[in-house]
């Protein structure tokens, strides 16, 4: 394993890079005259990468308002065959378990996305996050509505009349029946399926800005898990890219206003979708990740012996790319570990980016990609502009 | 009696024939080899640096009357390449067609029920390669060369390095020093086989009693 890849596209919000093709390794073996006998098992490494920053969910939320899957689908053709597995990271704030099932919804919310799955998206609309403040409630309802042109205004999560219309006007025009909101404040099953699956073909689109989809058949697990294990993991915050110095954690930590830590600790807020070789395959009994739904006690198993050490904040700030100490989880590293997709490659700082070389740009692909996406600006959104739910750096 | 010193890739088999012994046990159980014996346990993985000592040939003298035919066999042990096959994170890759290449014959096999091949190999084989014939396996259609006599001792990190390599905890090429990839890789096998408060990243004797029975040598 070693360091490298080609990194095929970069910007502030993400990364994605095709890693080094591993040789197998020659197997030393010793022949047998008495019943010894040599193992030789395949070892599950990735083959790309494609990492995304959290600008596709809210504050809190694992809702997923906008997935640009040009660089995956990029990658998927230029690696055909591959498996895929996402793996949700939150930054180290907040409480372990929190983060990690924050995390975990995540990934499934993108899971659900890519995979056109209601049933996925309903499950996470339908049970909130019990523990933590994750409910998609009558927001999530208004930012689907307005994106289909079916303006409620705001999209506050308070339900009012013009939100209320505005569903109907939606179940009226697509023939369905007009039950508008229970008293749960939630929408019917077949209104949240007509919903989700326009709204996800315009918002989960490839460079053309059309819709793009994938199958469980390209997940590593094929969708055969409970709850998706295999395909989607939630890390929380047990692998972070950066650490702060711990005075600098502690001088970010005090007050109430944190925005600037939040913004510091966008690389960490991050979702990685691993491609695996072609044919991969894994059954899902034996993946060491616990599902998103379980705690954290799965993950904990699975770090290094001073895996809390190395999450930790120590004297100096440390960054995964350079010292290759910060993660605490074992297996994820181990398969991370000559991955460019974890370099920091671009950090925001109060409004500049600044941005660090990046080891194994081809020079032929002109290393940045056309366009640079700019984040929408939350204030740029009018009290009666359609959709752009603004965009907190916070989690 | 002969000091014979192991060079990389020797194995008993292999050094007992060059010498002209059928039997490689006439050469591991003389009491001149009792130290080795004692030592490395398994007599086809030797560390380079061993000594073997070669006992002076015994003729051996069967009286047989003349103008008739007679079958002489020698009694020794057929020498074997036996591989369990895995795929990560899967199951053992039961009744899959596979293809060894060895002296330049290739040979087809199947594995039996619980992913094991085995093939009977001339003691001097030193490298044979093997490739899977199953799309349903993650190293489907791959070449994976095998070097045959270079598993070193468990008590070596290089032997240590070798079998964590052969059972998907990469651990690093073996030309190669890499502390922290080697520790993260004794890490993985004892948290998947020995309990939580084993896990230091260190091999010591319980990890390795238990990496060469889950090795299979």
């Amino acid at each position: 394993m070693t360091d490298g890849g080609i990194v095929r596209r970069i910007s502030e919000i993400g990364i994605s890079a095709s890693l080094p093709e591993l040789k197998p390794l020659p197997v030393f073996v010793g022949p047998s005259v008495g019943d010894e006998f040599n193992t030789v098992r395949s070892f599950l490494i990735p083959s790309a990468c494609f990492r995304r920053e959290d600008n596709s969910f809210d504050f809190d939320s694992s809702f997923a308002f906008d997935f640009d899957a040009g660089p995956l689908k990029e990658l998927m053709a230029l690696h055909p065959g591959s498996k895929l597995s996402i793996f949700g990271h939150s930054d180290p704030s907040g409480r372990d378990d929190f983060n990690k099932i924050l995390a975990g919804r995540r990934a499934q919310s993108i899971f659900g996305l890519l995979t056109r799955d209601v049933a996925v998206w309903e499950d996470l609309y339908r049970n909130h996050d019990t523990q933590g403040r994750d409910k998609w409630g009558v927001r999530t309802v208004q930012i689907m509505l307005n994106q289909l042109k079916f303006l409620t205004g705001r999209a506050d999560g308070t339900l009012d009349d013009p939100t209320r219309n505005q569903l109907k006007t939606f179940e009226v025009a697509r023939r369905l029946p007009p039950a508008g909101f229970d008293g749960k404040q939630e929408i019917s099953k077949a209104t949240f399926k007509q919903l989700v699956t326009e709204f996800m073909d315009m918002v989960c689109t490839d460079d053309d800005a059309r819709p793009f989809a994938v199958t469980r058949d390209d997940f590593l697990a094929r969708g055969a898990g409970r709850d998706g294990k295999g395909d989607i993991q939630g890390c929380g915050e047990f692998n972070p890219v950066l650490v702060f110095a711990k005075a600098e954690r502690n001088r970010l930590d005090q007050g109430t206003d944190h925005s600037e830590r939040n913004s510091r600790n966008r690389p960490n807020r991050r979702v990685m979708i691993l491609l695996f070789k072609a044919g991969s395959r894994i059954d899902p009994a034996k993946w060491p990740c616990p599902t998103v739904k379980e705690g954290v006690a799965g993950c904990k198993a699975r770090f290094f012996s001073d895996g809390e050490k190395r999450r930790d904040n120590t004297a100096t700030e440390r960054e995964f790319a350079k010292t290759k100490d910060t993660f605490a989880c074992r297996f994820y590293q181990r398969m991370l570990e000559a991955s460019p997709c974890e370099a920091i490659v671009v950090t925001a700082q109060f409004g500049t980016w600044e941005v660090v070389p990046v080891i194994g740009v081809p020079a032929s692909d002109g290393g940045l990609p056309p366009g640079v996406d700019v984040p929408p600006d939350p204030d740029a959104v009018a009290a009666d502009a359609p959709a752009a739910p603004s965009l907190r750096q916070e989690d | 009696m002969i000091e014979h010193i192991v060079r990389p890739g020797e194995y008993l088999s292999k050094i007992a024939k060059e010498h002209g012994f059928t039997d490689y046990l006439t050469i591991w159980n003389h009491p001149a080899n009792a130290g080795l014996k004692a030592r490395r346990h398994n007599p086809n993985v030797l560390l380079e640096g061993d000594t073997v000592r070669i006992p002076v040939r015994q003729t051996k003298e069967e009286a047989r009357a003349t103008e008739n035919r007679h079958r002489f066999v020698a009694n020794r042990k057929p020498l074997m390449l036996r591989l369990a096959l895995e795929d990560a994170f899967l199951k053992p890759l039961v009744n899959t067609a596979c293809e060894l290449t060895i002296k330049g014959q290739t040979i087809k096999l199947v594995s039996d029920g619980k992913g094991k091949i085995e093939h009977e190999i001339p003691p001097d084989a030193q490298e044979a390669s093997l490739v899977i014939k199953d799309p349903q396996a993650s190293f489907n259609g791959l070449v994976i060369p095998i070097l045959i006599g270079h598993l070193d001792p468990i008590d070596t990190p290089s032997g240590q390095k070798a079998r964590l390599n052969n059972l998907g905890y990469f651990a690093g090429p073996l030309d190669q020093e890499d502390e922290a990839l080697f520790r993260s890789a004794v890490e993985e096998f004892q948290c998947e086989h020995l309990g939580k408060a084993d896990v230091d990243g260190i091999v010591g004797p319980k990890t390795q009693v238990k990496l060469k029975a889950v090795y299979g040598c």
